[in-house]
């Protein structure tokens, strides 16, 4: 790709230079780096190394042919290229190649000692300890519009996009045993997103009507990584006992995990408005995706429609009303969880359903299946010179189609209410403030899953094995604790201001408040607050000199339920 | 011997994170022929989790014969604590009506405070040299 790139623009830098017309600067030059210490941070995504760079900027307008270049090639992993062709008006068309750097972190696992003292059962090994970690990034864009004179009504667009992503990254496989054990490799990547698609726009008097259709493709071509899984057996007695519940172990050999299937997604768009029906400004809008799996087949369908209102109110004042209604739909799965027979053991030949009554199969649903509505309505006013008061209501309901948020509930209704006043009280002086105040009602939260009160009951069928043992599925019913991170009610308040201090020195100052919590679920809660602050002075005495001081200061303070399954075992 | 789970232990987990940039810069142009300009952001950044006083219930406790749980040290790995320098120095000089000299100096530096992961210290030092055509 680099090679065509540059011998692209070396002949459009040829025939350009050729031509009487051509205005733009060619720079060469050289870059000395030297680098101490590890790069992940201090250069994440910046080259290291020494070398020659080129960087030009070309103008060349012919009788019927625009031409402009812009280049900046820096390393083979650092370059950044546009180009602009027009030919007579008819055709017009910009492509842009960009190219970066990544540099990825390796983590050491060392989290993983970090809470057991004695003795110590979760442990990693790390493959490649030594390994330093980075994904070159390509993107490729291309837009071409055709608008021919005898049709000036309509204009058609080609656009092509296409992504790659090449390098190595840290992959980690957990073992059957809840993370007791993490094996981290290197893992390769190379990965080709490609858009393709058609853009039409017509004209009709005030009324325009775009359409629109991309298809994308998605494949990772790097083999997927694999793991020989630890021997299912009794860890303490180290006999084989787990059979009736693990599905594979090491006599499986190497087995892939992290697989990344190739994907389709194809795009819809329409869009319809016009600035003048009636004395409204009026677009209506729609949109249909459709994501697949090729491996599995599995779909996600998204179906949106909106509508926007806007028009003046008298010579002070503005109404705007925006509503959406989407759907998200995705395939169902049926997971029919593979039941081996114990080997060994008082429950040899039998199944672990056949032991416990526990039907591990399942029908998984998704939570991202929903209809969502959602509207603001937003009235302005102009109450006196350079001062005016806003305000707007904006609402959303989410009705998930199988999640339930609270019991036997599966809809989120948010309301917000905002008010913001500015104003210039004096020649140099301006200021705006603005309050939201907003209200969630049952936000999107995981009910009963962590957190038991008191011990765990040893079941009528405890293990014959280790008596005063109980089985997974029972802690995982016997959760009570629900978790979020979602607020129930939150306020902010912002506030800015722009001061003109004298003829030559500007200064800006903002500040941002933000406090939320969900005070709805059992037994736990959680709560955030947020605060930031920037401050700006230019100071431009002359055309000669000009300078600038900013400062920018944050906090963001978070407090959430925390619960530790205390495993003897 | 392996027994099971047999509760948990549950305690508000608080973490704060603040950070604060500070950035100069100017361009300042001595003579008809020269363009000096420098730019510096420096920024410290830290996320720090409060000590979890974890505990549970003596029923709890009571049946865990076979294990220990020390959590004092816990919140120290996701302790994340940073400094940060970006400063560049660039000139131009105008050598004639259609060459410009270039240089620039830019100076990255990152300091790892709290090596949660492996320690992401290190610096840069980039020094380019060009020579400007204009047509």
């Amino acid at each position: 790709m680099g090679k065509v790139t540059a011998s692209f623009i070396s002949f459009l830098l040829l025939a350009a230079a050729a031509a009487a017309q051509t205005t733009g600067t060619v720079t060469v030059g050289g870059r000395a780096v030297n680098d101490r210490g590890a790069p992940e941070r201090a250069a994440e995504y910046l080259p290291t190394t020494s070398g020659t760079e080129l960087a030009l900027a070309l103008e060349a307008a012919l009788d019927t042919v625009y031409l402009a270049v812009d280049s900046d090639a820096r390393e083979g992993s650092d370059q950044v290229h546009h180009l602009r062709v027009e030919l007579n008006r008819l055709v017009r068309s910009h492509t842009s190649f960009t190219k970066m750097p990544h540099r990825l972190v390796h983590d050491p696992l060392e989290n993983l000692r970090g809470a057991v003292k004695m003795p110590v059962v979760t442990w990693s090994t790390d493959l490649d300890p030594t390994a330093r970690y980075r994904v070159d990034y390509d993107l490729l864009e291309n837009r071409t519009d055709l608008q021919l004179p005898q049709a000036g009504w309509l204009t058609v667009s080609a656009i092509y996009r296409e992504q790659w992503r090449q390098g190595h990254r840290q992959s980690l496989a957990i073992s059957h045993c809840s993370t007791c054990h993490v094996q981290s490799q290197t893992r390769a990547v190379d990965e080709r997103t490609r858009d393709a698609g058609v853009v039409a726009q017509v004209r009709a008097g005030s009324w325009k009507l775009e359409g629109s259709f991309v298809a994308r493709d998605f494949e990772e071509k790097a083999p997927t990584p694999t793991r020989v899984y630890e021997l299912a057996e009794q860890p303490a007695l180290r006999q084989p006992l787990f059979n009736d519940r693990v599905w594979y172990d090491s006599k499986n050999g190497p087995l892939p995990y992290g697989v990344i299937p190739p994907s389709e997604k194809n795009t819809a768009t329409a869009r319809l408005s016009n600035p003048n029906v009636g004395g409204f400004a009026v677009t209506l809008s729609g949109v249909s995706t459709r994501l697949e799996n090729l491996t599995t087949g599995n779909k996600v369908d998204f179906d949106a429609i909106a509508l926007a209102v806007g028009r003046r109110l008298g010579k002070k004042g503005t109404f705007a009303l925006r509503a959406r209604s989407y759907t998200i739909d995705s395939t169902d799965y049926f997971v029919d969880v593979p039941e081996p027979k114990a080997v060994a053991g008082p429950y040899a030949g039998k199944s672990y359903y056949e032991r416990y009554g526990f039907q591990p199969d399942f029908l998984r649903q998704s939570a991202i299946d929903r209809d969502v509505t959602e509207a603001s309505a937003r009235l302005s006013y102009r109450v006196g010179r350079g001062s005016s008061l806003i305000g707007e209501y904006t609402f959303q309901n989410i009705d998930r189609a199988h999640y339930e948020v609270a019991p036997g509930k599966t809809d989120t209704l948010t309301q917000r209410l905002k008010l913001a006043y500015s104003a210039r009280p004096a020649r140099g002086v301006n200021f705006r403030l603005e309050g939201i105040l907003a209200d969630v009602r049952r936000p999107f939260m995981t009910q009963n899953t962590a957190c038991q009160t008191g011990p765990l009951q040893t079941t009528p069928l405890p293990s014959p094995i280790v008596p005063g043992s109980v089985q997974y599925y029972e802690i995982y019913r016997s959760r009570i604790g629900d978790m979020t991170a979602s607020p129930s009610s939150y306020v902010q308040l912002k506030g800015t201001a722009a001061l003109t201090l004298g003829p030559t020195t500007n200064a800006s100052l903002s500040l941002l408040w933000w406090d939320g919590d969900n005070t709805d679920q059992d037994l736990t809660n959680w709560s955030r607050t947020t605060t930031a602050a920037n401050a700006q002075v230019a100071w431009a005495p002359n055309e000669s000199f000009q300078a600038f001081v900013a400062a920018s200061t944050g906090m963001r303070k978070l407090k959430s339920w925390v619960c530790v399954p205390l495993m003897d075992g | 011997m392996t027994l099971g789970q047999f509760g948990t232990s549950g305690a508000l987990a608080t973490s704060e994170m603040t950070y604060s940039t500070f950035a100069v810069g100017s361009n300042f142009k001595p003579g008809s022929r020269v363009t000096i300009g420098l730019n510096a952001t420096y920024t410290q950044a830290e996320e720090l989790v409060d000590p979890l006083g974890l505990g549970a219930s003596p029923e709890i406790l009571a049946k865990l014969t076979g294990f220990s749980y020390d959590f004092s040290t816990w919140h120290t790995y996701v302790d994340l604590r940073s400094t940060s320098w970006d400063a560049t120095a660039e000139a131009e000089v105008k050598l004639s009506s259609v060459l410009t000299g270039v240089f620039s100096y830019t100076y990255l530096d990152f300091n790892d405070n709290s090596r949660y992961l492996t320690d992401l210290t290190g610096n840069l030092d980039i020094v380019r040299l060009g020579l400007r055509w204009t047509f």
